[in-house]
C-alpha cells in the first residue's frame, strides 16, 4: 500500500507541480466609441423626465462596480446638454434638474402622441435623436396580495388580473416593489431617480400570447425577499413593442446562465446615435401595507 | 516460391462457384441498374469470372479494412470493404495479383482464373518476426487514394498514431483528427470538432455503426474511444457516399477490433490519468474470437490518497468495449459489439454529517449485432441491429430536500447494406436504414420544500422515425475516368410533420497521369436533430432535440475538387483540395437564451444560413522510419441570421483563417521512437465587451451597467501554437523467453509553455487602469505512461 501511495503521489507531483500555468497574453481591443445614453420616464404628475449619460470603455472600471469613483460618475453624467422634445403641442426645452437629469412640465402628454427627443452634449459634441409614442395608462381589473401559509414557511403572492386593450398588439410591464429597508419606512414609487428608496423584486413582461382568447390575464406572482410587515407596490404599464424588447434583453442579461456563459446580448434601442431607450408610458400604481393582509 | 508464399501467408480457399440465382426482388433491381449503366461500361464482353474472399492479418485474423488487391501492372483492382471482403471480376486468364495494406508486406499472388474463385488472403504485418526473406516489391499503398473516387477522406492508421503526444499521455483519436486539414478544434484540449465550417453537432460519429452522441469524457477533454479497442478510423468531410446520412459536416466511421482469432493476448497501460486493459483471444480457434477492453480514470483516487482520504475530487470516468464474433460458415459471420461509458461526479460536503450530496452521471451505451452474408462472389451484405443511448442524470440532496434531473436520447435501428461487385471498377452499393429515436429531456423528480420551486415533471416524450434508402454506383468510364453517382432518400416522421429529402451524391476521378489525379464531388446532406447547448463547452446539460415543425432540418450542399499526387519515391501522398459549402436552416440561439430545463426551447432558437469555403493541403508519409504528415487549412466560415448581429453576416465562432500542423513519427531504433506535433492556428473568434452604459431597471429603482459588445465574433484571440513530443522506449527485444513486452512513453504537452488563448479577462495594468488579457488553460504538462502486452 505504501508503494502505491508513493507511486500516486509521484504521479500527482509530476502532473500538477511540474505543470506550468502559461503567461497570459496582453491584447489590444478598440473601445466602443463614447455615445449618449438615454433613459426616460413620464411621472404620473405629468412631467417628462429624461436621463442623459455617456457610455464608457469597458476598461474604465475593470468591470468591477467597487472601483467606480465619484469622479468617474461625474464624467458619465451629462451636464448642460441641449435637450428638446417635439410633442403634439410643439417643441419644448428640458432643463437640467441635476447633472444627467432633464425635465419639463410643459410637454403636452397625449395618448399615442409622437415624441421626438433631441439632445446635444456640447462638451463632447455628441448628438442623439429618438422618437417614441406615449402609451396610454391602463387600469388592472384587480391587484391584491395574499399570503400562503405552509407548515414551515409563509409565501407572499400578488394576484392580478388584466384585460388586454382590444384591436392591436399590446405589451405590458408589471413591476413588483418593496421598501428597501426594514424600518417600516413608507414606499414611494414616485421617487424614480432616488435610488435606494425602493427595491424592484421582480417584473413580468406581458404580450399578446399571455392573454386568453377573451383577452384576459389572471396571474399569481410570488414575491420573494419581502418582510412580513413590509410595504409593497405594484405598477402596471402599457409599453411600446420596442421597449418591451429592450426589457426582454435586459431580463435575459441578468440571468445566471447568461452571466456564466457570457454569450453576447445586444440591447435594442430607438436612440439614433446612442444607447438606451426613449420610452413614454404612464404607470398605474397600487401600494399595499402587508399587515393589512395578514 | 509461390507455393511457399501460399502456405506461409495465404489461406487459399479455392472453391468453384456457379453463379447462383439471386433472390427474385434483388435480381430485378440488379437488372434495372445494370441496364442503366450498361452504356457507361466499356468492359469487354468476354467470359469473366470472379475472385472473392476476405483479406485479413495472418497473425491474428483481423480483417483489413481498405486493403487493396490489384492486377499487377494495371489499375484494375478493388479495395476490401469495411468487413475485409473483396470481389474482383476479371476475364478468364492468368494473373498476378498484388495485395497492399498500410504497415503490411506487399503480397503477390499468381492466380489462374478459369472459374469463380473464393480466396481468403492473409497478410503479414511488417512488425511480425520472420526469418525468411521474402520477395517484397516496393509497395505503393497511396495509389489507391489517388485512383478511387472518394474525396475529402482521411483514414487514420490507429496503431501508428497511438504514440502521438497528447494531454496527460492519453491517446485520443479525436485529437489526432483535429490535426487534419479541414478539422478545427474547439477550445484548448476540447474534443469538439468543427469540420469545414460546420458546428460541433454536425458530425456523424459511428462506433461499429452505432451513433455515439457524446464523444467526450471530463467535459470534453478526453474522447470516449479507447484506442486499444479500435481498428480503423475514417473521416469523410465531403463527397459523402450515399450510405451515410443524418449529419451535415462529416462522418467519422470508427471500427472496433474483432479480437485475435489465433492467440490469447493482453494489452494494457498505466498513465497519469487512467489505466486501461484489453483482453482478446479465440473462443474457437480460427472461428470465433472475443475482445474486452476497459479503462478507468483515477484522478479521484489520486486526490484521495494525497489528501489523507478526503474525497476532494470525487470525479472519474470509465468505459468498456466488448466484441464477439463467430464465423458460422464461409458465407456467414455474426458480430456483437458494445460500448458503455460514463462520467461520474458524486460528491458530498459537510464531512460525516454530510449536509449536501450530489453529482451527475452521463454517458453512452451502444450495442450492435451484425450479420455478414455472402450471397455469391459478387454480392455481399451486412444487416445490423443497433441500439444506442445517451443519458445524463444530475442529482443533489440536502437533508429533507432532493432533486434529480434526467434526460435521455435512445435509438433503436436496423440497417441493411448490400455491395454488388459487377465487374472491375463497377460496384453497386445499396440499402436501407431505419431508426426510431426517443427523446426524453428534462425529467424532474423533487422532494421536500424544493418541490415548491422546482416541480416534478415527466418531461416531453418525443418519438421520431428516420428512414433512409440509398443506392450508389461506381464505374470506370475508361482507363482515366471513374465516376460515382448515388442518391439517398431520407425521411423523418415527427409530430405533425413529415420531412422528405432526396440527397444526391456524385464524385468523379480523372487519372490524367499514372500517379496524379483530379477529383470532383458534390453532396447534399440533411440533418434531423441538433444539440441544444448553452455554451461551447461540453456540459451535462447539453441536450439533443429533433427537428420539428418549427425548426426545419439544416441542409448543406458541398462541392469539392482535389488534386492528388502519389510521390512514389518519397512514399508520400500529397492532396490539395478546395471546397465550397452552402448551408441553410442553420440554428443558433437567441441572444441571452436560457436553455436549461426549458421545454419550450424552440422559442429560443433562430434560423439562418451560412457558407464555408477553403483550401486544404495534406502531405502524408505512411512508410519508412520517418512517417507523419503536414496539414494546412485556409478557410472561411460565415453565418447570417436576421435576428442576430442586426441581420449582418458574421463569422462563425470557430472560423479560423489558418490552421497548420506538422506531425512526425521517427523510428530511431527498434526500441526507441520519437514523435512530435507542432500546431498553429489563428485565434478563436470572440465577441468582447468593449464598453458599458448605465441603465435603470424597468421600475427605475436601481441602475445597472449594461455591456456593449463588438460585432458578433468580429475579433480573434491571439494565435495558438504549441509543440508536443513523446519518446517511446520499448523493453529489450532480445529476451525471447519473456512473454511480457512493455514500453515507456515519456511525453510533454505544450513544451514551450505558450498560452493557448480561450478567454479574455480585464485585469489591472502595471501602469494603472485596466487592460485585456487572453488566458490559456494548460501550460507545459509532462506525462509518463507504461504500456504492456503479453
Amino acid at each position: 500500500m505504501k508503494h502505491i501511495k508513493i507511486f500516486f503521489a509521484a504521479l500527482l507531483a509530476l502532473t500538477f507541480v511540474a505543470g506550468c500555468r502559461p503567461e497570459p497574453i496582453d491584447i489590444d481591443i478598440a473601445p466602443a466609441p463614447v455615445k449618449l445614453v438615454v433613459t426616460s420616464q413620464v411621472v404620473p404628475g405629468q412631467i417628462m423626465v429624461v436621463g442623459l449619460t455617456r457610455s464608457f470603455s469597458a476598461l474604465s472600471s475593470g468591470g468591477n462596480a467597487d472601483t467606480i469613483t465619484d469622479n468617474f460618475l461625474d464624467s458619465v453624467l451629462v451636464e448642460n446638454a441641449i435637450v428638446t422634445v417635439d410633442h403634439p403641442g410643439g417643441t419644448d426645452t428640458l432643463y437640467m434638474i441635476t447633472p444627467g437629469i432633464y425635465a419639463s412640465i410643459n410637454v403636452l402628454l397625449s395618448n399615442y402622441g409622437s415624441y421626438t427627443l433631441r439632445a446635444k452634449d456640447v462638451v463632447m459634441n455628441l448628438e442623439i435623436t429618438a422618437t417614441t409614442q406615449l402609451m396610454p395608462q391602463v387600469t388592472p381589473d384587480s391587484v391584491s396580495p395574499y399570503f400562503e401559509y405552509l407548515t414551515n414557511d409563509t409565501n407572499l403572492f400578488v394576484h392580478y388580473e388584466l384585460t388586454d386593450i382590444p384591436g392591436e398588439e399590446n405589451f405590458y410591464v408589471v413591476n413588483f416593489y418593496r421598501n428597501n429597508n426594514d424600518t417600516g419606512a413608507s414606499l414611494d414609487p414616485n421617487t424614480y431617480f432616488a435610488q435606494g428608496q425602493n427595491k424592484l423584486t421582480s417584473f413580468d413582461l406581458i404580450t399578446e400570447t399571455d392573454f386568453d382568447q377573451n383577452g384576459r390575464l389572471v396571474r399569481n406572482r410570488e414575491m420573494t425577499d419581502v418582510g412580513y410587515y413590509d410595504t409593497i407596490a405594484v405598477t402596471i404599464s402599457h409599453i411600446s413593442k420596442g421597449y418591451y424588447e429592450f426589457l426582454t434583453a435586459y431580463k435575459r442579461s441578468g440571468s445566471l446562465i447568461n452571466q456564466l456563459t457570457g454569450e453576447p446580448i445586444n440591447f435594442p434601442t430607438n436612440v439614433m446615435g446612442g444607447y438606451g431607450y426613449f420610452n413614454a408610458h404612464i404607470p398605474t400604481v397600487r401600494i399595499f401595507e402587508l399587515p393589512d393582509y395578514h | 516460391m509461390r507455393d511457399f508464399l501460399n502456405r506461409r501467408f495465404c489461406t487459399f480457399d479455392y472453391r468453384n462457384h456457379i453463379n447462383t440465382s439471386l433472390a427474385m426482388p434483388y435480381r430485378r433491381i440488379f437488372l434495372l441498374i445494370s441496364t442503366l449503366f450498361a452504356a457507361l461500361s466499356l468492359s469487354a464482353q468476354t467470359q469473366k469470372f470472379t475472385l472473392s474472399g476476405f483479406i485479413s492479418d495472418s497473425a491474428n485474423g483481423e480483417m483489413l479494412i481498405g486493403a487493396s488487391i490489384y492486377v499487377k501492372n494495371t489499375t484494375t483492382g478493388v479495395a476490401a470493404n469495411v468487413y475485409g471482403f473483396y470481389s474482383l471480376t476479371l476475364p478468364q486468364g492468368d494473373y498476378v495479383l498484388v495485395c497492399n495494406y498500410i504497415g503490411y508486406k506487399q503480397k503477390q499472388i499468381p492466380v489462374s482464373l478459369k472459374a469463380d474463385v473464393t480466396m481468403n488472403i492473409a497478410m503479414s504485418n511488417t512488425d511480425a518476426a520472420t526469418t525468411i526473406k521474402e520477395v517484397v516489391i516496393t509497395a505503393d499503398r497511396n495509389q489507391e487514394q489517388v485512383t478511387n473516387t472518394q474525396t475529402s477522406a482521411i483514414s487514420i492508421p490507429v496503431d501508428q498514431v497511438r504514440t502521438l503526444p497528447t494531454i496527460g499521455g492519453e491517446t485520443d483519436i479525436i485529437k489526432v483528427m483535429q490535426l487534419m486539414p479541414g478539422v478545427k478544434r474547439g477550445g484548448e484540449g476540447q474534443n469538439a470538432m468543427f469540420v469545414r465550417g460546420g458546428q460541433g453537432d454536425d458530425n456523424l460519429i459511428l462506433l461499429d455503426e452505432a451513433v455515439v452522441y457524446n464523444v467526450s469524457h471530463l467535459f470534453g477533454f478526453f474522447s470516449v474511444f479507447n484506442n486499444d479497442a479500435l481498428k480503423d478510423v475514417t473521416m469523410i468531410k465531403g463527397g459523402f457516399p450515399a450510405q451515410y446520412g443524418g449529419r451535415m459536416s462529416s462522418v467519422m466511421d470508427i471500427r472496433m477490433k474483432d479480437g485475435d482469432f489465433q492467440h490469447f493476448r493482453a494489452d494494457g497501460g498505466i498513465g497519469i490519468l487512467s489505466s486501461h486493459l484489453t483482453l482478446q483471444g479465440p473462443i474457437i480457434k480460427g472461428k470465433s474470437s472475443f475482445l474486452v477492453s476497459g479503462r478507468r480514470s483515477y484522478i479521484d483516487r489520486v486526490f484521495k490518497l494525497a489528501y489523507g482520504g478526503q474525497n476532494v475530487l470525487p470525479y472519474y470516468f470509465y468505459d468498456a468495449n466488448l466484441k464477439l464474433n463467430y464465423t458460422i460458415s464461409d458465407k456467414d459471420r455474426i458480430f456483437l459489439s458494445g460500448y458503455i461509458g460514463d462520467d461520474v461526479l458524486n460528491g458530498s460536503a459537510g464531512g460525516d454529517s454530510s449536509f449536501f450530496e450530489g453529482g451527475f452521471r452521463l454517458g453512452n451505451f451502444t450495442s450492435t449485432l451484425r450479420w455478414n452474408h455472402t450471397y455469391n462472389p459478387k454480392l455481399f451484405s451486412n444487416v445490423s441491429f443497433i441500439h444506442t443511448r445517451f443519458r445524463y442524470d444530475v442529482e443533489a440532496a440536502i437533508p429533507g430536500n432532493s432533486f434529480l434531473v434526467q434526460s435521455r436520447i435512445s435509438d433503436l435501428g436496423v440497417k441493411a447494406d448490400y455491395n454488388y461487385y459487377r465487374g472491375p471498377g463497377q460496384t453497386l452499393r445499396y440499402g436501407a436504414s431505419y431508426t426510431n429515436h426517443l427523446f426524453r429531456p428534462n425529467v424532474v423528480n423533487t422532494s421536500g420544500q424544493i418541490a415548491d420551486y422546482l416541480q416534478s415533471r415527466e418531461g416531453k416524450k418525443v418519438y421520431t422515425h428516420e428512414l433512409g434508402l440509398y443506392a450508389n454506383y461506381e464505374t470506370e468510364l475508361d482507363s482515366a475516368w471513374k465516376v460515382n453517382g448515388g442518391v439517398r432518400l431520407s425521411t423523418l416522421l415527427t409530430t405533425n410533420k413529415v420531412f422528405v429529402h432526396p440527397e444526391p451524391r456524385a464524385s468523379a476521378t480523372w487519372l490524367f497521369h499514372k500517379r496524379q489525379s483530379l477529383k470532383f464531388s458534390y453532396a447534399k446532406m440533411v440533418q434531423y436533430l441538433h444539440l441544444v447547448s448553452s455554451s461551447s463547452v461540453a456540459l451535462p446539460t447539453d441536450l439533443w432535440y429533433p427537428v420539428t415543425e418549427r425548426t426545419k432540418p439544416p441542409i448543406a450542399h458541398q462541392v469539392a475538387a482535389s488534386y492528388n499526387y502519389n510521390f512514389q519515391k518519397l512514399k508520400t501522398l500529397v492532396t490539395v483540395e478546395a471546397y465550397y459549402k452552402w448551408m441553410r436552416n442553420l440554428i443558433e440561439y437567441r441572444e441571452g437564451a436560457v436553455l436549461i430545463l426549458n421545454d419550450n426551447y424552440e422559442n429560443e432558437l433562430v434560423s439562418g444560413k451560412g457558407r464555408a469555403y477553403g483550401f486544404e493541403f495534406f502531405a502524408q508519409r505512411t512508410e519508412g522510419k520517418l512517417t507523419g504528415w503536414i496539414g494546412y487549412t485556409l478557410s472561411w466560415s460565415t453565418r447570417q441570421f436576421d435576428e442576430l448581429n442586426n441581420g449582418k453576416e458574421f463569422f462563425a465562432k470557430f472560423d479560423r483563417r489558418h490552421d497548420f500542423s506538422i506531425v512526425g513519427m521517427w523510428q530511431i531504433s527498434k526500441r526507441v521512437s520519437f514523435s512530435a506535433v507542432w500546431v498553429y492556428s489563428t485565434g478563436q473568434r470572440f465577441t468582447p465587451i468593449t464598453g458599458n452604459f448605465f441603465m435603470p431597471n424597468s421600475a427605475l429603482t436601481s441602475v445597472d451597467a449594461l455591456p456593449i459588445y463588438a460585432e458578433r465574433n468580429s475579433l480573434e484571440l491571439p494565435a495558438a501554437h504549441r509543440l508536443d513530443f513523446n519518446f517511446v522506449i520499448k523493453s529489450r527485444l532480445d529476451r525471447k523467453w519473456l512473454i511480457w513486452t512493455g514500453e515507456w512513453i515519456l511525453g510533454a504537452y505544450n513544451t514551450y509553455n505558450r498560452a493557448q488563448p480561450y478567454r479574455v479577462d480585464i485585469v489591472a495594468s502595471e501602469s494603472g487602469g485596466y487592460k485585456y488579457q487572453a488566458r490559456g488553460l494548460f501550460g507545459f504538462i509532462p506525462s509518463i505512461a507504461y504500456n504492456f502486452r503479453f
